[in-house]
């Protein structure tokens, strides 16, 4: 189990990190979204050793991964970056890798080769940046890691090939109780493989619930009166306006559902039905607008 | 404590550096030996010349082993921070205490393997050429005792700086400032004093084994006693060509300098090593802690420097103008001020 307990980051005098607390568990795929510079990336490189926190500890089966890094033989990070080992051939990294992990399967990183087809005789900087991606995340699981951190690990990939490795990722975890947390901003995908969202703001954990409870929290509805939204139902605080054209409101209404649904209904709408929902559609409602992408 | 991966790791970093420093070294040493003992037989063969001298300079080679130990060290550590590598180095399951020993380690057996292999071969070459005839080897083992350690201790150094310094090209040039750091300051001091009507005393006996005060700055300075080996032979008796050889080797107490550096550089090395601060990579330093003092230094050596330059440019030759070493102490003081606020700033980075 990896665990994150109340750790806090500052850098460049900013808190990117605050009493951050999150537990994974094994056999788990967790999807960590949030805006740009929430602090995605300094949480997965905390959680990886490579950042230390100012405050509280990581610990990976009750084991301190700053203090005893040995344990991150079982865990392995894949950055966003696909530059860090392009001046080794793959030969140079099987050998390298077989080096580092104890448990690195030589035989099983070249039946994944063949199987996504990447070149085994070429220089890593030769690959393009998708084939760079999967070799990496291919890596990553060949150590035969019980947890695997993911940084944006689809970047790059054509559609092709990233529904074959979401596949693979689903196959790993059904297989060998492995857990993998995914940051990503590919919804779609949290959506597809995850079972549990954790939902980043502001270098705070916003929310961590598995994606149908996510759901069902929710409502997207879409509502026409007969003038503007009623005040009554604008004011509420569950309630967000989604888009407004004319007077057709898209609204998501978060918890409350059915108490929220007769009020407005007590408003006599000309107009009022369900939508379906995406991840999109909470990611925005609950994590800001368009407009503030930074 | 010893991994085979870092190794590997450490061998595809600076590979490079590991083949300047035997190439290098091959080139200043026994290849430049192989040479000289050459076309002295020449010289002896067609002109039957007796009057054959040889000398060796430390000067030779210390300036460029100080460059190839300085990338050495550059390469292993600042590399990784200027191309965001240490997100794979930090990830892996080491101490980060063993990481940087693996990088120390890995640099010591090269540098050492480099200049013993190469004086040997140095060794041999006076043994059976002709220039066994006017010099003796054994200078050869003077000069290792002294550019041994030395060399050990200018890559600790190097490193140590790497440790605080947020990219290569920072720890490159900070690794230099630094190393020669106390012979330029006490010039710097020197200056401001003279100005003020106090000659710093540079002959002043320090010590009864250092001739003066200015020798202990130069012994501080790492690579300056390298600077000051030499050994030359020259003939006595042009009849029966009997020659006297003379070796300059510094005091075998200038050792305690690599002794004393090594001592602070290398238990601080892994202290901040263990403690650094991998978000701030790119930049010119690691830490936020040491920015104000370092940055306070820089404007005080650079108000100096340019205090001394400018002095002079506005005074006459035996009356220097303590005006105009203010004037241009306070432009080198605003300009280092302003340069060093925008480049703290800077990211240096490589393809993230």
């Amino acid at each position: 189990m990896l665990k994150m307990i109340n750790v806090s980051k500052t850098i460049d005098g900013r808190q990117v990190l605050e009493h951050v607390n999150v537990t994974l568990e094994p056999g788990m795929i967790a999807g960590l979204v949030g805006r740009n510079g929430v602090g995605k990336s300094t949480l997965l490189r905390t959680l990886a050793g490579i950042l230390d926190p100012d405050e509280g500890e990581v610990t990976f089966n009750e084991i301190n991964i700053h203090q005893e890094p040995a344990i991150k033989q079982k865990l392995t990070y894949v950055p966003d970056s696909t530059e860090i080992l392009k001046t080794y051939n793959v030969k140079e990294i099987v050998k390298l890798y077989d080096a580092i992990y104890e448990d690195f399967d030589v035989m099983y990183f070249y039946s994944l080769m063949d199987r996504f087809k990447l070149p085994k005789n070429r220089k890593l900087r030769t690959y393009s940046k998708g084939m760079k991606a999967l070799f990496l995340m291919i890596l990553s699981f060949s150590t035969k890691a019980d947890f695997i951190i993911l940084d944006e690990p689809t970047n790059g990939l054509d559609p092709i090939v990233k529904r074959n490795i979401l596949q693979f990722i689903i196959e790993e975890v059904s297989e060998r109780q492995l857990s993998v947390l995914i940051s990503t901003h590919h919804l779609e995908e949290v959506e597809k493989i995850a079972d549990v969202l954790i939902m980043m703001k502001d270098g705070q954990i916003e929310s961590t619930t598995s994606i149908e409870d996510a759901k069902s929290s929710f409502r997207k509805v879409q509502a026409v009166y007969k003038h503007a939204l009623p005040e009554k139902i604008a004011n509420l605080n569950n309630v967000t306006i989604l888009s407004q054209t004319g007077r057709v409101y898209t609204l998501m209404i978060k918890g409350n559902i059915q108490e929220t649904m007769e009020k407005m209904q007590q408003e006599q709408p000309l107009l009022l039905e369900e939508l379906p929902m995406t991840l999109e559609d909470i990611f925005i409602s609950s994590l800001g607008g368009e407009s503030h992408v930074s | 404590m010893f991994h085979k991966a870092l190794w590997m790791r450490n061998q595809k970093l600076a590979a490079p550096a590991v083949w300047a420093v035997y190439l290098s070294l091959f080139f200043f040493l026994p290849f430049s030996f192989f040479g000289r003992a050459q076309s002295l037989q020449t010289q002896a063969e067609k002109f039957n010349d007796t009057q054959l001298n040889f000398a060796f300079h430390g000067v030779e080679i210390a300036l460029f082993l100080t460059l190839i130990l300085v990338g050495f060290a550059s390469l292993l550590l600042g590399q990784e921070r200027t191309t965001h590598s240490t997100d794979l180095t930090f990830s892996l399951p080491f101490k980060r205490k063993d990481i940087f020993l693996s990088k120390w380690m890995f640099g010591v057996v090269h540098i050492t393997t480099g200049l013993l292999i190469n004086l040997l071969l140095c060794m041999l070459i006076i043994r059976f050429t002709i220039l066994h005839e006017i010099a003796d080897a054994s200078f050869l083992l003077h000069f290792m005792a002294l550019v041994i350690p030395f060399s050990i201790a200018i890559f600790t150094f190097s490193l140590f700086i790497g440790t605080i310094a947020g990219s290569i090209v920072s720890q490159f040039i900070l690794s230099f400032i630094f190393l020669f750091f106390p012979i330029g300051f006490f010039s710097l001091v020197g200056t401001f004093l003279m100005y003020h009507g106090l000659e710093l005393d540079m002959m002043y006996d320090v010590n009864g084994r250092f001739n003066s005060f200015g020798d202990f700055i130069s012994i501080a300075t790492l690579p300056v006693p390298i600077f000051e080996f030499a050994y030359y032979t020259d003939v006595v008796n042009e009849i029966d060509g009997s020659v006297m050889d003379y070796t300059r080797m510094p005091d075998y107490l200038v050792l305690l300098s690599p002794l004393l550096y090594f001592a602070v550089t290398f238990p601080l090395g892994i202290w901040f090593f263990s403690r650094t601060k991998n978000e701030n990579n790119g930049r010119l330093l690691v830490f936020e802690k040491g920015k104000g003092f370092f940055s306070v230094g820089v404007v005080v050596c650079f108000a100096l420097a340019f205090g001394m330059a400018g002095g002079g440019i506005f005074g006459s030759y035996d009356q220097p103008s303590l005006l105009g070493y203010y004037f241009s102490a306070a432009i080198g003081a605003v300009l280092s001020y302003f340069v060093l606020r925008k480049i703290m700033n800077i990211r240096l980075g490589l393809s993230k």
